[in-house]
């Protein structure tokens, strides 16, 4: 199961992205295998055992004696966060190609195969077991990314770009020589192995923690940010921030604190206190940004330092909290959705009024239902309103917060207000009062083919809202 | 009966979704009728409900339903949130008000509404804002509780808010939603602690639980209180979070007579009823409830004194008669504070309506300055103002005199607060009120409203009319469920175990009414005597010239909180954009990129391309290497 | 009075059977030029050193299972290390007549190209499995002077002849310091054989400063030749100047000779002051890192960028030596064989891209490659890809098990330099991959037509196996295990 989920969008990616194809064959193809890969996510979700433990599992030697008698194993596994998280990127890419196809990027066939073969790669970090597999597909995700940013990115791509992979590569590779240390003294690459082992390392927790912080990111990582989401694609910046941040969030979950738990709780403090700073930061940032994509950019900092929050309200001997942790968890897949469905929604804006400076926007709602419609709901999930999916999230985060230290539960809690304060504003900026001088009465509405990306995305967001719980005992 | 609470629920939700996805497929007509039919629907099952619990014994009245796990996992170390719905006498009442009242309001809505362009998207808010209030007053959990209570938040937003081609309306909705989010985190914050220490946010859970684990007068007792508080003050535009209100009044006055008069303002006092056993294990915090209602009721009369727009006075009118409901849940008096609260509901929500069709009249003119002399054309309005205009101040339905003789009995600091109060209150209630029926019906009609009343246009639709008709019924009609001097009555009686309640003494509740009639009657009296003349309007006013001033600066509390609240965290927000990210970390890149940059520079240029250089670069390395060596050599 | 016993040395010929034939075939070939006809010279000269390359590959492949042996009276030990680094210099010598095939201004001195490059490549073979210091001295300079000979080939080229003046000015001064180097040594231990060396400071003084002023200069002369900063400077204008296939032969086959001989030297014979010489090299490492990184960031021709990449490898490569366990011969060695590989390949590509254009070649030169030669443009990006370090290509397996292999005995802060200079590194190995796909370059109608079908098929195979390599590398590092350990027990 977990290896077709890797292999199709792969083989597919390889097919498209060299074999001279006509523009109509490979946007057929793409669209075929990102929709396959939708089906397979979705059987996975159906048929996955709850309470199961990791299932689909894949079990290989892959390069044996890599090092010191460690093996690298070809270790694949989906329990609920790697399942929910490889549904995430399957729905994120099938928008993402839809949206390409829709707005006819050149160069298409190459471009969608970056798409899948950035597909391909989350998949494999999301369930990979083994660090070395985890690594490969973090950086052919990079690699992927790169490309993606730095040929088809807007004005300032290159500089974006370059400044994006230094971000990143500064993480990851301080995150190889960790993994090196670890293989060395664990004499395995296995995570289960090693987790059992338990270790207890500043410098390879902390290399572990940099290269995920980065990614996701934490204050005051985030640096890379706001050039990369306004340069790149509206598509691509949507899976920045929706899927790719998560990869992040998972690599802390997943590795940095199991790995090294006692170390992860002697420094939680520095985690919880930064992304509280992060929180409010970010989120006043927010409020002043003058450019619609701006605004969901530094939102999305505040969402995952939220998330971070979640993840370190850690109990002695690195034991995550119940609530944070279910709150978490819920929160990367609500999240990732809702940046998913704000990113591309701006990337429809663009299309129509080629700005997403907020001065020049304006009036959208007037005699638009549909379009105002689409964007409310968009923007009432960002900011999470009581009875979303997001609110239950951030809920669960803020109680687990709150059994560490009240006071760090009360201060997020103002998140929330912001929260209000910059979404409202980003909607009345593009949706009210008259029409912006970038809009007049022949700005279309939405149409059915845009459509077919936003109503989906907000038809899982008010499923998820109307029963928290399906998702939320997988992910348990 | 749990088919049937269910059903109370979910059909105005159902109405929204069907109204959403059918889109402009329906015809405005027929969206309309759908949602009142819905709106009705709605009120029948909860009027079933009612009487069905009226059928059982004293003792079993309180039902928790659930329907399915809402949020929660497997692991039991997990907050565990069923949708579950608790139906008992206090929320039953609460049910019959707003699908009743907003059943009214939704039909009064075609006539109003008619020929908006957005006129389908109206009623399906309209309906949405059922939904959220139902869910708000059935919750079985504070969870729950907290989700209808963003949700109204939601609904007000969205309806205030509703023309938004105007600047105005989108900002009152704003403010009104960010001010309500912040009680939103304070009750949120109130479930953080219930999580923290109970392991649940199930009413009956936390209710008998509370004493144990928070003594009576705690600090951890009065967060708890001081929190739901919090909250109960934003929603109910109490002190110090009460300035949204008046601006809220931008929305269309369907909306502000069902949200900001009849039903979502005064759930503030509902929380506190439903949460009474949390507020009496903290007395102080109680006290204080009852102080902020004092307050703002005597802040909101004066106010009201010099408002001029029709709509604003009725607002500050709500206000302050929430100030009373306040008070009495304040002085642990609930049943009187529930009472007060239905016959408000019905009383205020007709004073808006009967406005509504004055603007409707008046090419939505607002200003009661150029009305007057309506009374001859529009006669039947006149008459339902009045019935309301009497209830406001408090002639009948006894529902005000009620607080004041449970306050006077309960006694103690904050029942003389109330007290007093309270009657100093039901002046300025008759003076306004009987202002604003005087300055609109009677004296000169203005020539503004004789160019502008469209003929045949005097009195509304039948629609239109019915409702506000009802409605005044209503108004009349519940004065009878409280009435008992001294003894017991049906309303306290039905509450009772919900919400408890103070009975008077008969002295008491003669004296009360006698005092409270005489203010209010006394108020209403001087002012109609007052705008007989011009001149002597102007002379009170200049007697009272800092008064006014400051009634007409409302306290001045928007000024306060944009400089103390707004201004910085712009400022800050602007600050950390630009010192923050441009300086800092932006810096600190630039920093990186140069240095780097510059370095590579240098180290290409030493690439001379000069044989000579090189043999010394390799000589001095070798020099180096060698001392390196030597070093380490024991010579 | 001295007793002179004269011992008859026993002459083991398989020992020395790869040197044979390339210099016999070398001789030949030398002396059938002759006879030869100008149109012929380059296809027979090809012809015999394919056959000179693949039968010197006969005998380490054969001997590759056996145990170390020493011949020559000690002064050659002929192990899988050795034998090893002598597949890797042949290799390197066939892609390197391969790449030249058809290239015109070698064309008319084909024979000397073949010769040259055949004698080079038994003196680096006999340093492969050089034991002394003397017979390592003497096959140093036998492939030194054959190689300034090959740089200056071209001799209607200025560029050319300049490096090729350079690399022997500085050359020889590196040899003089190793010769030096030697002479101390000796002059310490009585010694020139590695393991007597390794006896005589086991039971003398392991810190005299004589014996510790020749580990100096040796390791200044294999520095040089190693394109350690700061004794790199000849490098880039070498690499330059140099005929590509030289080029790519050289930073292929000089560096692997040159890191197989001074692990060699320094494990075999100064074992007992590793303490003092692992922080040297180290020190080096860590200025070759900085030097060769950072300094290609700011150049435009390509040829001259990878020299400077090269500098910066060196790094890599220095940290296993400084490391110096079974572990850091084995990653040094895999490393290598990758290294080789995707240079070579990179080279070719730069050949045939020059000839495309008839001059030098820059990165811009690369712009919009991809739309006009996929395949080609796509094996660029490996090689980059891979030279960066980045899975799944070879570069990622090299960088991991050399890291590995310093934190193990550690000295993780080489490896920490080593993300730094990576960092820097994408800084200029990610310029040419972005040039590829630049998007402002308009797609050709037709892509251009297939050409030099030879040159091609190398660059594409080297670059599949640059990836396999990444992807399966289990094979290549087993015979990496088997050549380490050959070397040291640990």
């Amino acid at each position: 199961m977990t290896v077709a989920l890797i292999a199709l969008p792969l083989a597919c990616a390889v097919l498209i992205g060299f074999l001279p194809l006509d523009r109509r064959v490979s946007a057929a193809l793409g669209l075929a295998a990102v929709l396959a890969e939708l089906v397979l996510a979705a059987v996975a979700i159906v048929t996955f055992n709850v309470g199961g433990g990791s299932q689909f599992v894949t079990d290989r030697v892959w390069i044996p004696n890599l090092i010191g008698g460690a093996d690298v194993h070809f270790h694949v596994a989906m329990d609920g966060l790697s399942m929910f998280m490889v549904a995430l990127t399957a729905v994120g890419v099938a928008s993402a190609v839809w949206t390409a196809i829709r707005a006819g990027r050149d160069r298409l066939g190459l471009y969608l195969g970056l798409l899948l073969l950035l597909e391909a790669s989350l998949v494999t970090l999301f369930t990979a077991r083994d660090l070395v597999l985890f690594y490969t597909g973090w950086e052919v995700m990079m690699i992927a990314l790169f490309v993606l940013m730095g040929v088809w990115g807007g004005a300032r791509r290159r500089f974006a770009t370059l400044q994006f992979i230094i971000y990143s590569l500064a993480g990851s590779l301080l995150m190889l020589v960790a993994i090196a240390g670890l293989a060395v003294e664990g004499h395995s690459f296995d995570l289960g192995v090693l987790a059992a082992q338990g270790r207890d390392s500043w410098w390879m927790f902390g290399a572990f923690a940099l290269a995920f912080c980065i990614k996701a990111p934490m204050f005051p990582l985030h640096g890379w940010l706001p050039d990369a989401y306004r340069q790149s694609t509206p598509e691509v910046t949507a899976l920045l921030s929706g899927v790719i941040s998560k990869a992040g969030a998972y690599g802390l979950i997943r590795f940095a604190v199991p790995l090294f738990p006692a170390t992860a709780y002697h420094w939680r403090w520095l985690f919880l206190g930064l992304g509280l700073a992060g929180l409010l930061y970010a989120s006043l940032v927010a409020f002043r940004q003058p450019d619609a994509r701006g605004v969901v950019a530094y939102s999305s900092v505040g969402q995952m330092n939220l998330i971070i929050i979640g993840i370190f309200v850690l109990g002695p001997g690195g034991v995550f909290s119940d609530n944070g942790l279910t709150g978490a968890t819920f929160q990367m897949v609500n999240h990732g959705v809702v940046s998913l469905a704000a990113f591309l929604l701006i990337g429809l804006v663009e299309l129509r009024t080629g700005t997403d400076a907020l001065k020049s926007l304006g009036g959208l709602a007037n005699r638009r239902p549909v379009a105002s419609t689409v964007f409310l709901l968009a923007a009432l999930f960002a900011l999470a309103v009581p009875g979303s999916s997001v609110f239950i999230s951030e809920l669960y985060i803020l109680i687990g917060a709150f059994g560490e230290q009240p006071l760090l539960g009360a201060a997020a809690s103002l998140g929330i207000v912001l929260a209000a304060m910059y979404m409202l504003r980003w909607y009345s900026a593009i949706a009210h009062e008259g029409d912006g001088e970038r809009v007049d009465a022949t700005t279309p509405d939405l149409r059915l083919s845009e459509l077919a990306v936003a109503v989906p995305l907000l038809l899982i967001l008010l499923v998820l809202s109307a029963w928290p719980f399906g998702v939320m005992e997988r992910l348990g | 009966m749990e088919t049937l609470s269910w059903l109370c629920l979910f059909l105005p939700l159902a109405g929204v979704v069907v109204l959403a996805l059918a889109g402009n497929r329906i015809g405005r007509e027929p969206a309309s009728w759908l949602a009142t039919a819905i709106a009705f629907a709605s009120f029948i099952c909860a009027a079933a409900v009612f009487f069905s619990i009226l059928g059982e014994g004293e003792s079993s009245r309180s039902h928790v339903y659930t329907l399915y796990t809402w949020a929660g996992a497997h692991n039991v170390h997990v907050l565990h949130v069923p949708l579950s719905i608790q139906i008992d006498q206090l929320s039953v009442v609460e049910m019959l008000i707003v699908s009743g009242v907003g059943a009214l309001i939704v039909m009064y809505s075609i006539g109003y509404m008619h020929g908006d362009p957005k006129q389908r998207r109206f009623f399906a808010y309209m309906n949405l804002f059922l939904f959220s209030m139902l869910l708000l007053v059935m919750a079985g959990n504070f969870v729950l509780l907290l989700a209808g209570w963003g949700m109204v938040g939601l609904s007000s937003y969205l309806l205030i808010g509703f023309w938004h081609e105007q600047e105005a309306p989108v900002a009152a909705a704003k403010k009104a939603f960010v001010m309500n989010a912040i009680g939103d985190v304070g009750i949120a914050i109130a479930i953080f602690f219930m999580v923290r220490d109970i392991g649940t946010t199930n009413y009956q859970e936390v209710f008998t639980r509370a004493h144990d684990v928070w003594p009576k007068g705690s600090s951890d007792a009065n967060w708890v209180a001081l929190l739901l508080l919090l909250g109960a003050v934003a929603k109910s535009a109490q002190i110090p979070l009460h300035t949204w209100l008046p601006d809220a009044m931008e929305g269309p006055t369907p909306v502000s007579a069902l949200i900001h008069a009849a039903t979502m303002v005064t759930a503030g006092v509902y929380l506190i009823a439903r949460c009474h056993v949390l507020f009496a294990n903290a007395p102080n915090v109680r006290t204080l409830v009852a102080v902020i209602g004092v307050a703002t009721l005597l802040m909101a009369g004066v106010i009201a004194l010099v408002q001029t727009d029709i709509k604003r006075i009725i607002a500050y009118s709500t206000m302050s008669q929430i100030g009373y409901m306040f008070a009495a849940v304040g002085v642990a008096d609930d049943s009187a504070g529930m009472f007060h609260l239905l016959s408000h509901a019905f009383f205020k929500a007709l004073l808006f309506l009967g406005a509504g069709i004055v603007i409707h009249a008046l090419a939505n003119e607002q200003d009661v300055r150029r009305m007057g002399g309506l009374s001859k054309v529009m006669p039947r309005t006149t008459a339902l103002m009045w019935v309301g205009t009497i209830a406001l101040i408090g002639f009948w339905p006894l529902s005000k005199d009620g607080i004041l003789e449970g306050a006077l009995h309960g006694g103690g600091t904050a029942g003389w607060i109330v007290y007093v109060g309270g009657l100093v209150g039901a002046l300025f209630t008759g003076i306004y009120a009987t202002r604003l029926m005087r300055l609109v019906f009677y004296g000169e009609m203005s020539e503004f409203a004789k160019e502008h009343l469209h003929t045949g246009h005097g009195e509304a639709p039948w629609t239109m009319f019915l409702p506000v008709a009802v409605l005044a019924a209503g108004a009349v009609l519940v004065g009878f469920l409280s009435i008992g001097f001294g003894t017991t009555n049906f309303f306290g009686d039905f509450l009772a175990q919900t919400a408890p309640t103070i009975e008077g003494t008969v002295p008491q509740d003669i004296l009360t009414t006698a005092l409270a009639w005489g203010l209010g009657g006394a108020g209403a009296l001087y002012v109609w005597r007052l705008y007989d003349d011009p001149a002597r309007v102007a002379a009170v006013r200049t007697r009272f010239q800092t008064m006014a001033i400051i009634a007409e600066a409302k306290f001045g509390w928007d000024e306060l909180y944009y400089n103390i609240g707004y201004r910085p965290a712009v400022w800050l927000a602007v600050t950390f954009d630009s010192v923050g990210e441009r300086w800092i970390i932006g810096g600190s890149l630039w920093l990186a990129r140069t240095t780097v940059a510059t370095v590579a520079r240098a180290t290409a240029l030493a690439q001379s391309g000069i044989v000579r250089q090189y043999v010394t670069v390799l000589a001095g390395g070798a020099a180096l290497v060698a001392v390196f060596f030597l070093g380490k050599a024991n010579l | 009075m001295i007793a002179l016993t004269v011992t008859t040395v026993p002459v083991s010929w398989s020992a020395l059977a790869p040197e044979i034939v390339l210099l016999s075939c070398a001789c030949v070939l030398l002396t059938c030029a002759i006879f030869l006809p100008q149109r012929l010279a380059h296809p027979v000269g090809a012809a015999v050193a394919v056959g000179a390359f693949a039968g010197a590959m006969v005998a380490p492949i054969a001997q590759w299972h056996d145990a170390p042996r020493t011949a020559f009276d000690d002064t050659l030990r002929i192990d899988a290390f050795g034998n090893g680094a002598r597949m890797l210099i042949f290799a390197a010598g066939l892609l390197a007549v391969i790449v030249a095939w058809g290239m015109p201004h070698l064309a008319d001195r084909a024979v000397e190209y073949h010769a040259l490059l055949l004698a080079a490549a038994a003196g680096m073979s006999l340093l492969a499995v050089s034991n002394s210091l003397v017979i390592a001295f003497i096959a140093l300079e036998l492939f030194s002077i054959a190689l300034y000979v090959l740089v200056a080939i071209d001799v209607d080229a200025l560029p050319g002849l300049e490096g090729a003046l350079k690399y022997l000015v500085v050359g020889s001064v590196g040899a003089a310091f190793l010769l030096y180097g030697s002479a101390l040594v000796y002059g310490a231990t009585g010694q020139f054989e590695f393991d007597l060396i390794a006896q005589s400071i086991r039971h003398g003084d392991a810190h005299g400063g004589v014996l510790l002023l020749g580990i100096a200069m040796i390791i200044v002369g294999l520095g040089f030749k190693a394109n350690s900063a700061p004794f790199h400077m000849w490098t880039p204008d070498a690499y330059e100047g140099a005929p590509t296939p030289v080029t790519a032969f050289m930073s292929a086959a000089t560096k692997t000779v040159a890191l197989v001989l001074a692990f060699r030297v320094l494990v075999a014979a100064f074992g007992e002051d590793s303490a003092i010489w692992q922080d040297a090299i180290g020190a080096l490492a860590v200025v070759s890192f900085a030097v060769g990184n950072l300094a290609a960031l700011r150049q435009a021709n390509v040829k001259r960028m990878l020299a400077y990449s090269t500098i910066g490898h060196t790094g890599f490569l220095f940290t296993a030596v400084a490391v110096h366990t079974q572990a850091a011969a084995r990653a040094m060695f895999y490393y290598l064989a990758i290294y080789s590989l995707m240079n070579i390949g990179a080279f070719a590509l730069v050949a045939i891209r020059e000839r495309e254009l008839g001059r030098p070649v820059v990165i811009d030169d690369f712009r919009g490659y991809a739309y006009r030669r996929p395949l080609l443009a796509l094996s660029m990006v490996v090689f980059m890809l891979s030279l960066a370090g980045l899975p799944p290509m070879g570069g990622f397996i090299a960088k991991i098990t050399i890291w590995s292999s310093a934190v193990d005995v550690g000295q993780t802060y080489l490896a920490v330099v080593g993300v730094a200079a990576t960092l820097v590194g994408l800084g200029y190995y990610l310029k040419i991959p972005f040039a590829l796909v630049d998007r402002d370059v308009p797609i050709p109608e037709s892509p251009y037509r297939p050409a030099f079908a030879l040159t091609s098929a190398t660059v594409l195979a080297t670059a599949v196996a640059v990836m396999v390599l990444g992807i399966i590398p289990g094979p290549l590092l087993d015979l990496a295990q088997t050549a380490s350990a050959s070397l040291i027990g640990r």
